[in-house]
């Protein structure tokens, strides 16, 4: 398993664009093609923003860790916060057919991503937000 | 460079967008969505420039949608880019929004 990114930062939102950055420097240096780059920075930056949100409530110096990594044609992503638990249950798509303001960024991370799951680790404090995706090339 | 821009079209008033829309300053678009809704009963959202836009900017949308039907008012998106063009069909919004290629399809 091979280490692509480890990046620490703090709660703010102006973060959020050098985030997706990374994001999309790891993905296309994976060789993801253009439509997954998109939906992978798009996917990170929507579960980066609910941590500012909704686990930090807007606090910008809270901790945030992001670490993707890499096994055979498998990225895998791994965001930790150190934010109040959040009950997992919580967590999980709502129905696309109202259409209302918000509430979207689960739907998009469950969407695009081949598995995620969201807990509270053992360790301490914090919530732990893991995310898998099999690398999808540019048709040749 | 993000930024809004207003200008009137005929009877639309225009919000223009352009950047990267995320939750560092999509309050301001809302804003600027609604402040134009307050102020004209036809307004259309130009999504041209927008290279990213994330959940927040699409509730932005939303909201402003919402409020024009509310108030019987005419709202839509025009010229929107491949980027937008991609989350709101993940939101699954690419038939709610009326979305015009310009703004004369607008009518």
């Amino acid at each position: 398993m091979d280490t692509l990114l480890d990046l620490t930062f703090h709660s703010c939102p102006t973060r959020l664009k050098d985030v997706r950055r990374a994001v999309a420097e790891v993905a296309e240096g994976s060789g993801c093609s253009d439509s997954q780059v998109h939906k992978l920075k798009l996917v990170i930056d929507e579960a980066v923003s609910n941590i500012i949100r909704h686990g930090y409530g807007g606090q910008k110096d809270g901790e945030i860790r992001l670490r993707v990594t890499r096994q055979r044609d498998k990225l895998a992503f791994h965001l930790r916060d150190n934010a109040p638990p959040v009950d997992p249950a919580c967590i999980k798509p709502r129905d696309l057919s109202e259409c209302r303001p918000g509430g979207l960024g689960i739907n998009f991370i469950d969407s695009v991503m081949d598995e995620w799951s969201f807990s509270c680790p053992t360790d301490g404090s914090g919530n732990v937000l893991k995310m898998t995706k099999t690398i999808e090339r540019e048709p040749s | 460079m993000n930024g809004c821009e207003a200008r009137e079209q005929g009877e639309y008033l225009i919000v223009a967008v352009s950047g990267e829309v995320d939750l560092s300053w999509s309050s301001e678009v809302r804003g600027a969505i609604l402040d134009a809704l307050g102020k004209n009963n036809a307004v259309l959202v130009e999504l041209e420039q927008v290279s990213y836009i994330d959940s927040s900017g699409i509730a932005a949308l939303v909201e402003g949608y919402q409020t024009a039907k509310s108030k019987g008012a005419k709202f839509g998106l025009v010229s929107i880019s491949s980027a937008v063009k991609a989350v709101l069909e993940l939101a699954r919004l690419d038939q709610v929004f009326p979305i015009y290629a310009d703004v004369q399809a607008a009518g």
